[in-house]
């Protein structure tokens, strides 16, 4: 009888806990998918980025071009502060092409005089920021200073796939919706106007591959080149994550072999209570 | 050196352990392996690391592009906080689970190493002088000015100043440093207590009969450890960012706080708990008895029974609704979410209330 309870109480208890998991687990399912008037913002689509899957890497023919768009549409507005043209070497260009690439940059550097230069870049230079400081951005922008883009990739919700929607989310304003001199209508930027117009329009740059720079191709490769700025040890963080995950099984036998090994004589005790002549139990009546 | 090692013998070799304890008793020896890790890459990462106002923000930016390996350090030792938390949740759990806490010594010194530990986790996320954790920052020392009379001297006192500043973010980082080491010391003490009676064990069976010797038994099962952490590895490589907000890849601005404050997952519990109530000094009182509650553990007497089956009905609706709690913290503060972050708020006080009154009640159904 007493078993009979407990068996019962064990089968309430497991079904009232399962109950309100899931309880409010479909609670949690259902809040979650529901949409709110309050999101004020079009969330972006997910795309499939040749980088995002768990072991994938960059596309560095894209990452290539992505540094083309940066460098003839973004770099007039917005900076790069902690990327430097050494960064370039042997990850998305030679030594040689990344030289070439600083020297065609001016940088503003003091001379032995302390005088203020133009020179060219070398490989130890950021690259360059197009305005003095933040101020002389916002003056130079209606108020508004361009962020820097190193960052960008991971400093935004949805990540590239905000950075891509954005670039190709200008639309013309609807109905009732106010947008001022200077600025731009795009539902995926947080309250719909946005300081910066659209950049990127069809054969807008030419690419030195040859890839034709449609709007789409140009948003996708400098999404990507940004990513890459982001984190420039992207690849191999993912490769270690593979040399690390393919170890773990050999590790786990051993692991698993050597505690099973210790535990035998414990896991396989037998306790056997032995009457003793003389001292038997009491028989039942 | 001989006490030393008869003190270390006694406490991890030849130490009488229980043969019934699971894998859930885990969770204490992966706990102070987090802990030796987080101190190691914590170090390595406060060796480029600048705790001043303008360079902070720039200083973790360096260690992440151009600090050998420093990328590494930081992803380990920022997810490694998740770790601390998610092994520090399921000790709690499994403490409640199999009542621990009649080891009121151990009990009492966890929950103090799980305060700590959340002070420690909060500094470090200051640390970093993002949007999201300069507010945080705001928001949570504000949180004293509710203590009476000496609250806005504390609270200038803890910012060094009447806002949030570099020379707050220099005393966070003080004690970020230093905190650990007096964790690691607490850890010890824990750990001793434990081990002056030895752990509490599935079949509530707490004397000293039949028991093996800690090493190589327990040896041989708490390696199992170095299997998790090397999934937290993997993970961490593979996705180190899935944790943390946007905002803190985008460098403090005083003058204008993110739309949406969200803290760290392990925050989220208590942060809707204290957005439950409207009134602050409530609202307050309710976060810090959130935890403080657990310390009223410690007072339950009762060795003779134990309604086993109500206690885990109990703790695991207590589980979910902790859960569901943490969910509500990273929601907007509109309906439904305010009136559901009351509902499960009560519901969280009410469960780990119960929990307590069932001992209360247990121990007249048996006497």
């Amino acid at each position: 009888m007493q078993r009979a309870v407990a068996a019962g109480t064990k089968k309430f208890a497991i079904g009232v806990g399962i109950a309100a998991a899931a309880g409010a687990g479909g609670l949690v399912y259902a809040l979650e998918k529901s949409v709110y008037a309050s999101d004020h913002v079009v969330h972006p689509y997910h795309l499939p980025w040749s980088h995002s899957g768990k072991f994938s890497s960059f596309d560095i023919a894209s990452v290539r071009r992505g540094y083309e768009v940066y460098k003839q549409v973004c770099a007039a507005c917005h900076s790069m502060k902690f990327i430097h043209y050494r960064h370039f070497v042997d990850t998305i260009m030679t030594e040689e092409e990344a030289k070439a690439e600083a020297a065609e940059a001016t940088i503003n550097a003091l001379d032995d005089r302390g005088q203020t230069i133009q020179r060219p870049g070398i490989l130890t230079d950021a690259l360059p920021n197009p305005y003095a400081n933040k101020k002389a951005a916002a003056a130079a922008n209606n108020g508004a200073a361009p962020p820097d883009l190193s960052l960008m990739s991971l400093a935004r919700h949805g990540g590239d796939d905000y950075i891509f929607a954005l670039l190709t989310g200008y639309f013309d304003a609807p109905a009732g919706v106010k947008v001022d001199e200077g600025k731009a209508y795009n539902p995926y930027f947080p309250g719909g106007v946005i300081s910066m117009p659209q950049q990127l329009f069809d054969e807008g740059i030419e690419y030195k591959d040859g890839t034709p720079a449609t709007q789409s191709q140009q948003a996708k490769d400098v999404s990507a080149f940004m990513h890459w700025c982001a984190e420039p040890f992207h690849d191999t963080r993912k490769k270690w994550a593979l040399k690390i995950a393919a170890f773990i099984p050999f590790v786990a036998v051993v692991l698993i072999y050597g505690k099973r090994h210790i535990w035998t004589f414990t896991k396989s005790q037998k306790f056997a209570w032995k009457p003793v002549k003389g001292r038997e139990p009491p028989k039942q009546h | 050196m001989k006490g030393l090692m008869n003190f270390v013998n006694s406490l991890v070799v030849v130490l009488p352990s229980s043969k019934t304890l699971t894998l859930s008793w885990n969770f204490g020896s992966m706990l102070g392996m987090v802990l030796a890790f987080q101190i190691l890459t914590g170090t390595f990462l406060a060796m480029y690391y600048s705790a001043d106002s303008l360079l902070a923000f720039s200083s973790v930016q360096y260690i992440m592009y151009e600090v050998n390996f420093g990328w590494i350090f930081r992803i380990f030792h920022f997810n490694g906080a998740s770790l601390f938390f998610v092994f520090l949740y399921l000790h709690i759990f499994k403490g409640l689970f199999f009542m621990s806490y009649r080891l009121k010594k151990v009990w009492m010194s966890g929950l103090t190493i799980y305060l700590l530990v959340m002070m420690e986790a909060f500094m470090g996320y200051v640390l970093v002088w993002a949007q999201m954790s300069f507010w945080a920052s705001v928001v949570i020392t504000s949180l004293l000015s509710v203590i009476p009379i000496w609250g806005p001297m504390i609270v200038t006192w803890i910012w060094s100043g009447f806002t949030v500043s570099g020379a707050t973010l220099k005393f966070f980082f003080v004690l970020h440093f230093l905190v650990p080491w007096g964790l690691l010391v607490l850890m010890l003490v824990h750990l001793i207590f434990l081990h002056s009676t030895g752990s509490t064990s599935v079949l509530h069976c707490h004397g000293d009969y039949d028991k093996v010797c800690f090493a190589p038994e327990y040896w041989g099962k708490d390696v199992y450890n170095i299997l998790v952490w090397l999934v937290f590895i993997v993970m961490s490589l593979i996705s180190p960012f899935v944790l943390g907000d946007a905002e803190m890849f985008i460098e403090a601005d005083p003058m204008m706080s993110p739309v949406h404050i969200v803290p760290e997952w392990y925050f989220l519990f208590a942060y809707a708990i204290l957005r439950a109530i409207p009134n602050k000094i409530l609202g307050v009182i309710a976060l810090l008895m959130s935890i403080v509650i657990f310390y009223f553990f410690a007072f339950v007497n009762n060795y003779t029974s134990s309604l086993v089956k109500l206690n885990k009905l109990l703790v695991f609706s207590f589980i979910v609704s902790s859960v569901v709690l943490s969910w509500l913290g990273q929601c907007l503060v509109e309906d439904p979410f305010t009136l559901l972050s009351v509902i499960f708020s009560l519901l969280y006080f009410g469960l780990s209330s119960t929990l307590l009154f069932v001992f209360m009640f247990s121990k007249k159904l048996f006497e």
